[in-house]
Order: structure tokens, then sequence, then C-alpha cells
């Protein structure tokens, strides 16, 4: 069959049917193709068709012309769908595999929709649609592959964050093609994403990409390849980049350089903390933990501290004066979690002078050394801090504040009573006009409570988080509760409250009892005292909760029935069914709320 | 006694949100009585609205298949969140304590029997025909094929280059008078040639443009055979008023006759006790119908076709119309009713049961595959030739193995034939043919490929879309 001829006719119909078919009659390159389509006509009668259907669109009239030139496109179009081209010339390979293999999940069409337009689309709650659906496991899903590497490119950093650190990386080596093929290291913050993506899935075929970055890569694909660098055949890049002007550039090689514990780096960490420049030029060096640098940061506060305290009282009040004080307070932070014997032999030496320097610092900056001084005896042995606690009576209200830590960390429960409790004593007891008692005893009590509840937030607890607090609470002298109810203070006793303490539990139920009278709106602390309420494992825990539930409704405030639904899970799983015949009480908006933790309560596998 | 899981309720429900709040009825306690009867074939409860009086819902199981939901509550979903409330309460292991049935749910199910039985009955009796009326329709139909015409040669004339979002809007506008007379299965074929020029704000490259002109001169060829047909058609039903609707070909369904399953069945299209397994499922928005379409693309255990099951949400009506989803287990069918169409037929039935798939079920799903692609193509091109056919046509191929030729994804049968492999498939159907090389290497070879067929009008080849993978142990669904 002459398919040459009749593809002649298809481009000529289809030219003739957008311009209209007005203009096809005695049209003369249709009427070129008549004869070709006769000859052809003599073997297969299907041209001689399409040459009788040519034959009356070109000596069509202008009404006729329509018909005709549908009856000839129809009659062309079903003997071209007949001649599709199938098959492919050519040596066959195989399919260049990429990663190691991933099968498409059981997940349904209609939670792939979702999630594909969350990862793709704007609009609220996207975030929300994303983590939701991480619980159903549908990742790694090579369906959802190019919209999760689309969402690199959104504006919505919190989703490509998650994408990046979360889903992505999910996929393993199978991404990396997909990554390449729209990384452009001229880009913005998305390649630098695409680069992060691409080391973390293989950090060694990564490495030309990195370099090639470092050389010719926009300033965010730049920082984000220095930061991957960590071998010390990459020291000469790094110096390089440490002299550079950008400061999120230099930041980054300086980082880099601290990580690589190498003589050639902690060299150059060194001669950007002794040269001319600011601290704040090799700031990311200063955590390296090369000795050699730890030296020279030593000996360079050695040196600051004289500086001041040797300056001539007109002196105090230049430029440069100000410069060293806010240098040396620099210095100080770079001793950050150290606890070598030069660190605490160089802390204990500056405690020794911390008036002297006090009085020579320069009034003209907020940056004080005193309280970073002792911040960093804190951090060290307990030799060091036992300094900061027996001079707890001569410190201001910072460094008593962080004696008191000090106290805590050291294991010795009675004694830290024994030292500290007259601070509350007298600050209760005191009159109105001795503030500076009253101060240190709120300070004292807040710093108690500041290290029980750490890492704790009512309005998101994890179960760790609550172990960790009932377990620090148990490690302080039970005297501080007495003292606490002695006292009325409420700020210790509600870390300190304790399963089995009479005395608080009253003092919990009442303040309770207290709160939720409130006519229009909860006290702030109510999230806090039924948190203890809960800890402190109250006898009538389940009663207060409702209670509160109740409460909530009267107030019609909605914001605490979040706090309300991470403690639920928290009560025994024997009183599900109290809560569950409570929620046919309550109006459906806040049902809804408790729904998922009321069922959370009675799916508890522990028989509590 | 009643066995049902939560699978089952998922099934039931309209849609996700109506089984989430079902669940919460329970867990809020808002069910104040629950019961069965004592026969253990219904379900009934009273469920506490937000008005004073409960709600009365109940599932009847007296056929399990096609389970009955009642409810005096307002909600126009069907299921409402209060019978899958009931449901839930039942499987939750909630008391369910014997009781006598209301007496208005007692009639209500009376009345259901007897409409049953009548249903039997009624389906046993010769349909009676209203001769003049339906003769009455058939002209107006005919006069309404007068007029797609006339739209048709005026659309020719125009010239497809010199057509824009404007004319476009006047043609749907003329268009609806198909609708008034009874095609608007032509309404839609219009529709289809008119939305290709709606956004015409959009910059299109020059490619794309060709596209679309070729895609529309198609489309002109549809609506000319239409008219052809559709008149050849209805004159022939005219003369003789007695004749059933057409089941050789589509024509029917083309000018827009709904057809009900009682026609089916009174046509012979019917299959009993079959099995059917979902190869792949999508749902996208057809613009021209102005609907929402959930399409699955099922393998018939029996015989081995593949058919379509289509589920219509018209915009308007979207929320009160259940939504399919992807199906993972087996559709046990007793009375399967089959469309007329080509290749992959649409299919419906009113109850069905479900089972999970076994080991067996993918080798045989494997056993009906074409291992000849030369005899598929054939088929294909056959059926691509009448302008109104199926334009993407769905086969299962046995392929020996999944290769590429310069960039070029083939797949290659036991003869060496092959077929390339296109992106090109549906609107909105998602990219396939990039998750091939993520697959195991295992999947490449030797396998069950579900494709679509589609001849490119510019390009003139003919190539398939990946839809699915069928291995001995499962089915890899590459879209959604």
């Amino acid at each position: 069959m002459s398919i040459a001829v009749l593809g002649q006719v298809y481009d000529e119909v289809r030219r003739l049917s957008i311009a209209g078919s007005s203009v096809a009659s005695g049209d003369f390159r249709l009427q070129k193709l008549i004869a070709p389509l006769e000859k052809s006509g003599e073997k297969a009668p299907v041209f001689k068709k399409v040459a009788e259907a040519v034959t009356r669109l070109v000596e069509s009239t202008e009404k006729s012309s329509a018909e005709a030139l549908l009856d000839l496109s129809t009659l062309v179009n079903a003997i071209l769908y007949t001649q599709g081209q199938t098959g492919l010339e050519g040596e066959l390979a195989p399919v260049t595999q990429v990663g190691t293999g991933i099968l498409p999940k059981r997940t349904p069409s209609s939670i792939l929709k979702t999630l594909n337009i969350a990862l793709t689309q704007a609009g609220s709650g996207r975030l929300e649609v994303i983590q939701e659906s991480l619980r159903r496991e549908p990742f790694p899903d090579p369906r959802l592959l190019e919209s999760a590497i689309d969402a690199l490119d959104g504006t919505y950093h919190e989703v490509s964050d998650l994408v990046e650190e979360k889903i992505l990386p999910q996929y393993g080596m199978a991404i990396i093609p997909l990554l390449r093929e729209k990384y452009d290291l001229k880009g913005k913050a998305a390649d630098a994403r695409r680069l992060s993506v691409l080391h973390r899935v293989d950090p060694e075929g990564t490495k030309p990409l990195i370099h090639e970055a470092l050389e010719d890569g926009s300033k965010e694909v730049k920082i984000e390849a220095i930061s991957k660098l960590r071998e010390p055949t990459d020291l000469p890049f790094l110096i390089e980049q440490s002299k550079a002007k950008a400061a999120a550039v230099r930041d980054a090689a300086f980082t880099a350089l601290a990580e690589i514990e190498s003589p050639e780096a902690a060299e150059v960490i060194v001669q950007g903390l002794t040269g001319k420049a600011s601290l704040n030029h090799v700031r990311g060096g200063l955590t390296s933990r090369h000795p050699h640098v730890l030296e020279t940061i030593i000996s360079e506060i050695r040196k600051s501290s004289n500086k001041i305290t040797t300056a001539s009282p007109a002196d105090r009040k230049s430029k440069p004066h100000v410069n060293e004080c806010e240098r040396l307070c620099g210095l100080i932070d770079a001793l950050a979690e150290r606890t070598d014997p030069q660190t605490e032999s160089l802390l204990l030496e500056l405690f020794g002078h911390r008036d002297q320097i006090t009085k020579a610092e320069s009034k003209d900056t907020v940056y004080r050394s005193e309280p970073k001084i002792l911040q960093r005896m804190n951090e060290c042995t307990d030799k060091t801090r036992e300094l900061l606690i027996q001079e707890h009576e001569s410190l201001d209200e910072t460094g008593l504040k962080l004696a008191v830590m000090a106290a805590m960390q050291v294991d010795n429960p009675k004694r830290f009573y024994d030292l500290f409790h007259g601070y509350i004593e007298n600050g209760k007891s005191a009159s109105t006009k001795k503030r500076d008692a009253r101060n240190k005893a709120d300070l004292i009590a807040t710093t108690i409570r500041n290290h029980v509840e750490y890492g704790h937030r009512y309005w998101h607890t994890d179960r760790t988080s609550e172990h960790q607090v009932a377990a620090r609470r148990d490690a302080i002298d039970p005297r501080w509760l007495d003292l606490a109810i002695k006292h009325d203070e409420m700020v210790l006793l509600i870390p300190l409250a304790r399963p089995g303490h009479k005395k608080s539990h009253d003092r919990l139920a009442a303040e309770m009892k207290k709160m939720l009278k409130a006519a229009k709106r909860p006290d702030y602390q109510i999230g806090d005292v039924l948190s203890a309420v809960l800890r402190s494992d109250h006898p009538q825990k389940v009663d207060l909760v409702i209670e509160t539930i109740h409460a909530m409704v009267k107030w019609g405030h909605a914001y605490y029935f979040y706090m309300i639904s991470d403690l639920i899970p928290r009560l025994p799983k024997s009183e599900a069914p109290r809560f569950e015949a409570l929620l046919a009480e309550l109006p459906d908006v806040m049902a809804d709320r408790l729904i998922q933790s009321i069922a959370e309560l009675k799916n508890k596998s522990e028989a509590s | 006694m009643i066995s049902i899981d939560e699978d089952f309720i998922a099934a039931a429900a309209p849609n996700a949100a109506a089984a989430n709040n079902g669940r919460g009825l329970v867990l809020k306690n808002k069910f104040v009585a629950l019961h069965h009867s004592d026969d253990n074939t219904l379900l009934f409860g009273e469920c506490q609205g937000s008005g004073k009086t409960p709600y009365h819902c109940s599932a009847d199981f007296t056929n399990p298949a096609a389970v009955t939901y009642r409810c005096s509550c307002p909600s126009r979903q069907f299921p409402c969140k209060h019978s899958l409330g009931l449901l839930y309460a039942y499987v939750d292991g909630k008391s369910f304590t014997p009781a006598e049935v209301p007496e208005t749910l007692a009639s209500k199910r009376e009345k259901a029997a007897v409409r049953a039985e009548k249903k039997k009955v009624d389906a046993d009796k010769p349909r009676k025909v209203n001769k003049s009326a339906l003769a009455k329709k058939i002209k107006a139909q005919l006069d309404g094929l007068d007029l797609l015409e006339k739209l048709t040669l005026d659309l020719v004339r125009l010239g497809i280059g010199n057509m824009n979002a404007k004319a476009a809007r006047d043609i749907e506008k003329q268009a609806k008078r198909l609708g008034d007379a009874y095609l608007p299965g032509a309404q839609t074929a219009l529709h289809h040639y008119t939305k290709l020029f709606f956004d015409e704000d959009e910059a299109k490259s020059s490619a794309q443009q060709e596209r679309i002109y070729s895609e529309a001169l198609d489309q002109l060829g549809r609506l000319h055979s239409l008219v052809k047909q559709g008149r050849i058609y209805l004159n022939s039903r005219l003369e003789d008023p007695e004749l059933a609707p057409e089941t050789e070909s589509a024509i029917a369904a083309w000018l827009g006759h709904a057809w009900q399953l009682r026609e089916l069945k009174d046509a012979g299209l019917v299959q009993t006790d079959v099995e059917l397994v979902q190869l792949s499922f999508n749902s996208y928005d057809d613009v021209a119908r102005r609907e929402w379409v959930d399409t699955g693309t099922w393998m018939n255990l029996k015989t081995g076709a593949i058919q379509l099951t289509q589920n219509f949400r018209p915009y308007s009506a979207a929320k009160y119309i259940k939504e399919e989803d992807s199906f993972f287990q087996v559709a046990q069918v007793g009375e399967l009713c089959v469309y007329p169409g080509d290749e992959n037929p649409r299919v419906r039935w009113e109850t069905m049961t479900m089972r999970p798939l076994a080991a067996g079920d993918f080798p045989k799903i494997q056993s009906f595959g074409h291992a000849s692609f030369a005899e598929v193509i054939k088929k294909v091109k056959t059926q691509l030739k009448s302008p109104l056919a199926d334009r993407l046509p769905v086969y299962a191929l046995n392929y020996q193995q999944i290769g590429q030729v310069g960039d070029k994804l083939v797949a290659v049968d036991a003869k060496g034939e092959r077929l390339v492999l296109t992106e090109q498939g549906l609107d909105e159907e998602p990219n396939t043919c990039n998750l091939l090389p993520m697959l195991p290497l295992p999947l490449l070879q030797q396998q069950t490929l579900i494709a679509r067929f589609r001849h490119d009008l510019d390009t003139r080849k003919l190539e398939i879309k990946p839809l699915s993978i069928v291995s001995r142990d499962a089915i890899h669904r590459l879209t959604y």
C-alpha cells in the first residue's frame, strides 16, 4: 500500500480543516494527488475510494465542501489508524536500573492523589496531610517519587524540609538520576536541597557534584556543598573558602574545618583567632576540638582578660576596649562543653579574678564575662562546680541560679536542700520591702522546677519525657515538697508533687477546684496543675480531668482540649468507659476533639 | 449470623469521611440502643443526633450481597454515618440485644420483600413499550442529529484554526439543545471538540498546537460518523418500535442512552458467577461530561476479558455519590451486566461479595495475557479504524522482556515483536514509564503488562502506556 500518498492526502485534509472547508473547492494540491491515488487504486481498491472522495471535495461547492471534507478525513483517518507503526529498530538493551528496585505499595488511589496534591500544589494544611500520611507508610512508592522531588522546589519550606529529611532518603539510590536531572548548580535553595539529598543517599557518588558546586555553584548550593566536606583532601578548598567574602560561605568553611581534626585545619582556625579580623569572622571554627585550637583559645582568653584589666581608666571608654570585652565573651563561649584540665584551670583562674574583670569591663556593651565564666564552670567537673556551690552567697541572681543548677547536678540531694532551702524560708517570710530575698526565693523555686520539668510541655508530652520528669523529681530531697506545702509555693509543688503525698494532693485538688470555678476563662496554669495531678498519681485524677472537660465546655475554650486530649491516654485503661460515656454528653465539636485520645486510651496495651 | 469486618464497612461507605464520622459516633457513645432481630438478619439501633429524638438506623442483611441501609436522618449520603456507625458498633463487639423489630421498620422490610418479589416477577414479564412516546422521542432525536450535523458542518466551514474560546462557548450554548433532544451523548461528543479551545489564554508550543489540530480533526470525524450512524440506527428503530436498543455496537450509548441493568439482562448481556480482579484504577475530571469519573480496569477471571467499571459523579451531586477507590480484593459477582462495546466493555453489577486475592489468582491473570503482540496489534488496528471505537483499548500482554532501544522503552514478546512504551494515555493519568527503571529487575522479564494502546495521529505510531505489571505473586500498579 502506498502510504506516502495517503500521508500526503492526510496532510492536505488537515491543512484544509484548519483553514476551513470553504477554500477546499478546486484545491490544486489535492487535485495533484488524484492521479497517483487512482494509479494505486488499480492494485488496492481503497485508494480508489480515497481518489473518489478527493475528487468530490475538489469539485464541491462552498455549501457541500464541509461534508465532502469530513467524508474524506474520516476515510483517510480510518485507513491511517490501520497503518500505525509499531516496533522500533535497534539493539535492545536491558533497562538501566536505578537503585536496587522499589515496588509500588498497596495504597489506595485516593490517598496517593491527596498526597500528590499536598506535595505539589499550594494551599493550607499540606504539611499536616503529609505528616498524617506518614503513619500509613506510603513511602517509598515509585509513584510518589516525582511529586516528592517536585516538593523540594516548593515555597513552603517546612514541607520541603520534611521531604528532604524524612521522605526522599527512604528511596535510596533510586532517586539519584531524577534528582540529578533537575539539579542546577547555579540554582537556589531547592538545588541545595537536591544536593543535600543526593549526599544523604550516596555520599561517595556525590563527591564530584560537591566539588563542581564548590567551584561554580551558586551561593546556596556552595554553602550546602561546603557543609558536606569532611575529608582531609578537602582542606585546600576549605582553607580557600575560609577567606571568602560572603559570611555564610566563610562560616560553612570554618564549621567544616572545625570538624576535620587535622593540624592544617587547626592552624587555619588558629590564624583566624589570632588575626586582626573580629572573632565573628572565625565563629564556625570555634567548636573545633583540636588541642592546638584549644591552647590558642585559652591563651587568647588570658591575653584578652589581661588587656582588659590592665587598661587605663581613660582607655576603658574607647571602642577597641569595647571590642576586646566582646571578644573575651566570645572566647569564653568557645569553651562550651569542655571539661579538660586546661579549661577548668583557666576557668578557676578567671573565677578568682572575676571582680577585677567586671570592674574593668566597658559599660558600653551588654556583654558580661562573669555569667559566662560561671556558666562554663557549671559545665565542668564536680570539682569546679563545687566552687560555684560554695560561693553561692556571694553571687548575684544569675550566679545563684547557676550555683543551684550545679548543686542539683552534683549528686547530693540532702546537701542541696541544706544549702539552699534557706532562700525559700527567708524569701517567703521576708517583708515586702525585702524584694531581693523574695526574688532569690522565686529564683530557687523556678530553677528547681525548670530542672525537673526540663523538656516537658504539657501541651505535647511523650512517655519518655514524662518518665524522665518523674525520675528527676524523685532525685530531689522530699523535704523540698514539704517546704512547698509549708509556704504554699505552687511553683515548687507542681513539679515535686509525688504519688502517695496526701498534703500535696490536697493542695493540688484545692488549686484545681479554684481554677475550675472561674466563670469566663481558664487560668493559664491549669495545664501545669492538671499535669502534676496525673504525674503524682492523684487519687481523684480521673474526676479532675472530667471536671476540667466540663469546665472547658462551659468556657467554650477550644485550645485546652489539645492539652486534655494529650493527657487522657496517660490515665488507666480501665477508665476508658467513663470517658466513652462522657463523649455522649459533650457537644459534637468538643467530642470530636477527644475521640482519638479516648480511642488511644481504650487501645492501650498495658493493663493499667 | 452476620459476618462483616472493617473492610466491608470501608467498601460500603460513600467516602472516607463518612466512615470516620460513623466510627466517631460509636466512640462518642451516641448509640442509645443497639439491637438485632431474632433471625439475625437485621441490625437496628437508635443514634442520638443534634435534635431531641434519636435517629433510627438499620442495616438489613436479608440479602448479604445487597445490604439495605435505612435511617431516619435527613442525610443524602448513602449509607449515612449513622448506618455506618451501627456497623462499626457491631464490628467493635458492642452489645446488641435481641429485640422485636419496630413496626415501621418491619413494614418497610415487608414492602421491600414484596418489591423484591415483584421485581423478580416483573423481570420475567415482557416490557411494555409506549410506542407513540418512543416514536416521538426518536423523532426528536433525529431532529437533534440534524442540529448536530448543522453545527458540525458549520465548524468545518469555519476551520479549526479559526476556533477560539468565544466560538466554543457559542457552540456549547447551542449544544444544550441536543440534551433537550434526548441526545446527551451527542452533546458530550461535541463538548469533547469544544473543550480543546477553552484555554486559549494559555501559551502553547507549536507542537501542542499541532496536537490540538490533529485531535480536533479526529473529533470532527467522530461527530460526522455519529450523525451518520446515529441516523441509520434511529431510522431503523422508528420503522420498528419493537426493536430493542442496539447491542452489537456502542451507538446507543454514543447517543446518550442510559442502559438500565434490566435492559442489559433482557438483551442477554449478562454473565453469571463471575470473579473480577481490579488491575488498575483512576479517577479523573471529565470536563466534557462535567463529571468526575472513577474508572476501574478489571480482569474477568472467568473469561479473561478486560472490562471497565465507570462511576460517574456529576459536579453538582458529587458529594452525595459514593466515590469509588482502588479495590484490592476479588469481587464475586452473581450477575455481571456487560454494556455493548468494544474490547473493554463497561460492566456493572447490583450485588457482590468479596474475597482476598489468592496465590492462584495471579497465574490465572497471566494465563489470559496475550503471548503474541502481532495478534493484539491486528485486533487493535481493526478496532481503531471504526470512527466511534474506543481509542484507548487496554490489553494484557505477556512479554518476554521490557528493555530499551536508545532512550525508548520497549516491550518484547516471545517472537521478538516489539511495542514501544509511551507516557501518553488518558488525561490526568500520571507518568508510568519513568517508574520501570526503579522496579526490581525480575519484574521486567516474563511477566504480564496491562497496557493501554494509543495511536498518535501526528507521528502515526501505535504505542502502549503501561498501567500495571502482573507477576506470579502480585499486581503492581503503576498508575492511580
